[in-house]
């Protein structure tokens, strides 16, 4: 092919073409009119043949380029894994990939050592804690306090207590972002929740509800047992925390499980409350962290969580896609 | 009571050391790997508190050799990590409880008391007060004589408010040993107000002295004198 073109392309190809064409100018008709056809066919055949070539690079060239894009897609920058494109025949593709997986690694790179920043600092927060929450509590058996004294100590304790919550909560969702949960086991939603409930026993009773258990049939997933109890607990807990009714409501489906109770109406839409430290209320226990770990926990396996609201009702729903 | 505390931030080493030794507690300490390797070595402890991240080495491989010196060691291993696979990491390897960081102290000290009354015989299995007598091992609560109806909270609450008796223990820590984290603190609270006012009217009705103080706004402090 790429003879050919070199032939058909080449100045003295040309030059004789014009010269056969000088020749038949001043010769008779029917010659004229063969000279004629002797030089528009090799060129329709050759401007076909052109068409046919350019058209198949540009289907190469679009080729290759969906391959980048499929790569491309592949990549999650939590999986440490090189990106893999493949060998082009074309020289600047290769240098495109070759681009790419350096920004990509440069990128990751980064974005690593952020996250690991992150984390760090969470673990290395908890040992100054430990440290102001034990002060605190020496304190407190001073004797010589005046009420005054011990209501600030008190409120210390609290904060300290509250911000070391918060502080474990971060640490576990960067743990979940972070992949650190690998082991998976088939998890049965039915058994989970009743070991969770039982855990519940003391605050429901305390706060005369009664939990509808609605189970039609086990919701059973392959995944990390201990995310699992995280996931379930955290919605249970927020159904009771956010009752207004007599009731809360739980049901298990084949390929969902759901959590329902009476509640305020929202002044944000339901599902930002999927984002981090976005509350209804200003209910002190609230972290506000909850439901974007249940979330997070929900993509980790390619589970569906949506939060919906009819009447009074708030429901949340986890499902299988 | 020979304690042996191996944590290399000395804030908090300083903290322990303090609480435990108003316990009457004799306290050792090491600040690394190396010299809580020598100590373990060298002398002899009823009871050791060990932290994981150390400068010079993983305090898990000293749990082990702490085990391996002596199988009646008691081993409370306090850290930062706190996955269950940390935990269950650290009492496979041998240490007989786990506290992750930041801990109450009143926490610590019952557990420290718990895990020698397991393991020693110097600790009585029974904790006595004017007319009230606490059998830790059958779990029954006797008052002049009589024995008392407790409910599994009321007799949780009682023994965690004896073992730190003398020293207020405030309602976050008796909710975070009752139920983990299980609970909401505001509702939590509420709970232990009522189960400790039963635990009073259950004492009293036995004639046993008012050894229940409320600590206003903060918690509770089981007194004795």
């Amino acid at each position: 092919m790429k003879k050919l073109r070199q032939f058909y392309t080449h100045p003295l190809f040309f030059a004789s073409l014009l010269a056969l064409l000088l020749i038949w100018y001043f010769l008779p008709v029917d010659l004229y009119f063969t000279a004629i056809l002797i030089v528009f066919i090799p060129l329709i055949v050759l401007t076909l043949g052109l068409h046919i070539v350019t058209n198949r690079r540009i289907q190469l060239i679009r080729n290759q380029l969906y391959q980048i894009f499929q790569t491309l897609e592949e990549f999650d920058i939590d999986i440490p894994q090189k990106m893999n494109f493949m060998e082009s025949p074309f020289p600047i593709f290769n240098e495109l990939n070759e681009y790419l997986v350096e920004l990509i690694e440069r990128i990751r790179h980064n974005y690593l050592s952020n996250k690991q920043f992150t984390q760090n600092a969470s673990h290395e927060l908890q040992t100054p804690l430990a440290i102001i929450k034990g002060n605190a509590e020496m304190l407190l058996q001073s004797p010589n306090f005046k009420e005054k004294e011990i209501e600030a100590l008190a409120i210390i304790l609290q904060n300290t207590n509250r911000l070391s919550k918060l502080n474990s909560t971060l640490i576990l969702l960067s743990k979940i972002e972070h992949h650190r949960f690998p082991d998976a086991e088939q998890v049965s939603f039915i058994q989970k929740t009743d070991e969770i409930l039982n855990h519940f026993k003391d605050l429901i009773r305390m706060q005369k509800l009664v939990v509808e258990k609605n189970y039609e049939k086990d919701f059973v997933i392959e995944m990390s047992s201990t995310l699992a109890e995280i996931l379930i607990t955290n919605l249970i807990q927020n159904a009771i925390r956010h009752n207004q009714g007599d009731n809360i409501n739980i049901t298990i489906g084949n390929h969902y499980f759901q959590t329902m109770n009476k509640g305020k109406k929202l002044k944000t839409t339901p599902e930002s409350l999927f984002n981090r430290f976005k509350r209804v209320s200003n209910n002190e226990e609230s972290l506000g962290l909850g439901l974007s770990i249940v979330k997070r926990i929900c993509t980790l396996y390619n589970l569906e969580v949506s939060y919906t609201i009819g009447k009074d009702m708030h429901v949340l729903k986890v499902m299988k896609l | 009571m020979k304690l042996l505390i191996i944590e290399d931030e000395q804030d908090l080493l300083n903290l322990i050391i303090r609480y435990l030794k108003k316990e009457g507690y004799l306290c050792e300490y090491a600040v690394n790997f190396k010299e809580g390797y020598k100590k373990i070595n060298n002398f002899e402890y009823d009871c050791a508190i060990v932290d994981l991240n150390l400068p010079g080495g993983d305090g898990l491989k000293l749990v082990q050799y702490l085990r391996a010196d002596n199988s009646q060691v008691g081993i409370i291993v306090i850290s930062a990590r706190d996955t269950i696979e940390d935990r269950i990491s650290g009492l496979n390897i041998g240490a007989d409880d786990y506290l992750t960081k930041p801990f109450n102290l009143s926490e610590l000290n019952a557990r420290i008391k718990a895990i020698l009354r397991r393991k020693t015989n110097q600790f009585s299995n029974e904790i006595h007060f004017g007319d009230l007598s606490i059998n830790l091992e059958e779990r029954k609560v006797e008052a002049g004589g009589k024995l008392l109806q407790l409910t599994k909270k009321e007799y949780n609450i009682l023994v965690y408010l004896a073992r730190n008796k003398n020293r207020v223990v405030t309602k976050d820590s008796i909710a975070e040993h009752l139920w983990g984290d299980y609970m909401d603190n505001a509702v939590s609270f509420d709970f232990i107000y009522a189960h400790v006012k039963n635990l009073r009217k259950k004492l009293a009705e036995n004639g046993c002295g008012d050894f229940l103080k409320t600590v206003y706004g903060i918690g509770y402090k089981f007194q004795t004198h």
